[in-house]
């Protein structure tokens, strides 16, 4: 079973459209509400996401914090995680927080499937 | 009749009757002293201010030269003139070089009236002028002192310490308290620790009654400087609670003027300052202190405002952060609502009608992204530059993507766009900005020159990379090319062309902010042509 794809973004219906278009392209996707309920996904889910599409600015953990405490676990480490924000400065926020890269809000479904596909992480052999 | 202050040394009252006399005589009215001891003179001296001292030449253990050394060693600017009965022509020449300022013979009196007019008026002219002096010297450090980068505490501290003791015996700086309204004392000179501190604690134990008939809260009420020139001949006292008033006594003021710190709207704190013991101030003084306080109330104004204009825009930017994110986010939704709709009517072969009216909605919520990001933009750069994140990429590749962003909208417009032929034209620049300034000398071509083609070049120029977008439509007159890169500005009337025209107002920002330049000409033939300028090297500024 090849690994899902890790949406967190507070705003239901903007998630719910990410995963309705990532479905579409073939992925399997699960969703996160804030950074919290993520780390509750990475612990629970059995297959850990090939690649987290972080929105920044979320009520109860925000993706900053998220990103600090998901490097802390051996196992969480190295899983890509793709900044999308609808902040000015989302290419800073990126770099402090050693994401692969940046999306900035709002986009095209193009452009999100291309960096998605170039950023995930490959299947393991 | 003349009014001034004589010290007679002179150990004969006979004498000194004559000479009061003979002044009285020549129209003076001269308010007298007699002395005939150094000590009483000493004493004399320390008390008093005096205008002239008129010395007989010997007394019984001194002469008149002991004198003029003492007023030497005392500082004070006062003309010494000495009578004798007796003066050899050595001994004259001897006092003169003293610093005496006339000497003559006690039976020629006659010129002792023009003698003490000369003196007076030189006297007068003479300490002027280094009164005038030390007014000039004093403003000149306190503008020095208000422009230099300090702390508002430290800033009137030392502004206080230069009128003390040249000017006045103690000095201080009254400002509105912001909370609580009342004057509160900020800075204080005086030169008795004691009594500075019996000041600091009398502004704690009584904070100033802002109704109160007399002192800096009644100056701050009514905007009207107040002059005491003496404390001691004021029939009323100043306040009506008797331990406040002992309070105020013990300060053992004497001279008092208290003058308001005028700001833009009322009055920001009262300048204050005074004698203690015998020196009196004068209107002179009044109005060094009122120059002082006219200054520092600019200053203070001004530190004001610029506080205040921080705040406002640490608050807008607040705003635009969160403002920004509320904006950006449905804008996502739909977006990839839209584009998900469009791909399955595409694939599922949907009536062609469904099909176009998807892709107006796309181009329609594009154009709303842009107009956000425009807002967005443009106030955060009423406050200043652009920010740029800079990175390497392909100038023609990027031009390339926008001109594919734009196919729907050039055709809808009846636009066919042409791209130059690429050949890689790579540079070090903000991706984002360069993007957005393109798509808007896209956008404007289409809007103005529909039905025809849009001609798009990119190239090199010297050290620089052109983008130059080429419309045949309506044209710029030769008097807007400048107009339409304001912001807000257009070249067209609002009711025939809609838009916020702040594409290329951003589209020039941009450019500036890498060291570069947007400008428009108006082609040859029909249409325009506009220009965009990005430096190749590393002139690309953060």
């Amino acid at each position: 079973m090849s690994r899902p794809l890790l949406v967190v973004d507070d705003d239901t219906d903007l998630r719910e459209a990410l995963e309705e278009v990532l479905r579409d392209a073939g992925y399997t996707v699960l969703g996160a509400g804030n950074g919290l309920q993520a780390l509750e996904v990475l612990r629970t889910e059995s297959i850990l996401p090939a690649l987290v599409l972080l929105d920044m600015m979320m009520p109860v953990m925000d993706g900053a914090t998220f990103g600090r405490q998901m490097r802390e676990v051996d196992a969480w480490r190295d899983i890509p995680v793709l900044v999308f924000s609808a902040s000015a400065n989302a290419r800073q926020v990126a770099e402090e927080m050693g994401a692969c890269s940046y999306l900035r809000k709002p986009v095209d479904v193009e452009t999100l499937l291309k960096a998605v596909a170039a950023h995930k992480a490959p299947e393991a052999a | 009749m003349t009014p001034f202050r004589l010290l007679l040394v002179e150990d004969s009252v006979n004498d000194a009757a004559l000479v009061t006399a003979e002044l009285e005589q020549a129209g003076y009215l001269p308010t007298a002293r007699r002395v005939d001891s150094l000590e009483a003179l000493r004493e004399a001296l320390a008390a008093e201010a005096w205008d002239l001292v008129l010395c007989d030449y010997r007394l019984p253990r001194f002469t008149a030269l002991d004198v003029l050394a003492l007023l030497h060693a005392h500082g004070q600017d006062v003309p010494l003139i000495v009578l004798s009965s007796q003066l050899s022509e050595e001994q004259a020449v001897t006092l003169m070089k003293a610093g005496a300022r006339d000497c003559f013979s006690k039976d020629r009196m006659a010129r002792l009236g023009p003698a003490v007019a000369r003196e007076l008026e030189e006297t007068r002219v003479r300490r002027e002028r280094a009164r005038a002096e030390v007014d000039r010297d004093i403003l000149a450090r306190a503008s020095e002192l208000l422009t230099a980068s300090l702390e508002q505490a430290a800033r009137l501290d030392q502004l206080v310490q230069l009128m003390v003791p040249r000017v006045a015996d103690w000095c201080a700086f009254f400002l509105q308290d912001p909370d609580q309204g009342g004057l509160r004392l900020v800075a204080l000179a005086h030169p008795d620790a004691e009594r500075r501190a019996h000041a600091w604690k009398l502004d704690q134990r009584f904070p100033l009654d802002p109704q109160s008939a007399a002192g800096p809260a009644h100056v701050l009420r009514t905007g009207q400087p107040e002059f005491m020139p003496d404390v001691r001949k004021r029939p009323e006292p100043i306040t009506r609670d008797a331990a406040h008033q002992r309070a105020i006594e013990g300060l053992g003021l004497r001279s008092v003027v208290n003058v308001p710190l005028p700001g833009n709207e009322g009055r920001l704190g009262v300048l204050s300052m005074g004698t203690l013991g015998e020196r009196l101030l004068s209107p002179v003084d009044l109005a060094l202190a009122q120059e002082l306080a006219r200054r520092t109330g600019l200053v203070l104004e001004n530190a004001r405002l610029f506080q205040e204009a921080r705040e406002a825009v640490r608050l807008r930017d607040e705003f635009l952060t969160v403002a920004a994110h509320e904006l950006r986010t449905p804008l996502t939704t739909l977006r990839l609502q839209l584009g998900t709709l469009l791909q399955r009517s595409e694939a599922h072969h949907l009536e062609p009608d469904v099909v176009t009216r998807l892709e107006r909605s796309v181009r329609q919520v594009r154009r709303l992204g842009t107009l956000v990001e425009g807002l967005l933009d443009v106030s955060q750069l009423s406050s200043g530059e652009l920010s740029l994140m800079p990175e390497r990429f392909d100038l023609e590749e990027l031009v390339a993507e926008v001109l594919e962003r734009f196919q729907a909208e050039a055709r809808a417009a009846g636009c066919e766009l042409r791209q130059s032929p690429r050949r890689g034209l790579w540079g070090t620049w903000d991706r984002l900005r360069v993007d957005q300034a393109v798509a808007a000398l896209i956008s404007n071509a289409l809007k103005f020159g529909p039905g025809r083609p849009v001609e798009v070049d990119v190239g090199r120029q010297g050290g620089f990379a052109r983008i130059q977008v080429r419309d045949r439509g309506i044209g710029v007159p030769v008097d807007q090319v400048e107009r339409i890169f304001e912001r807000f500005g257009r070249a067209v009337s609002s009711h025939s062309y809609g838009g916020l025209g702040l594409g290329l107002y951003l589209a020039r920002r941009a450019a500036e902010a890498h060291g570069g330049r947007a400008w428009a000409e108006p082609a040859t033939g029909e249409g325009a042509r506009f220009t965009l300028e990005l430096p190749l090297e590393k002139e690309t500024r953060e």
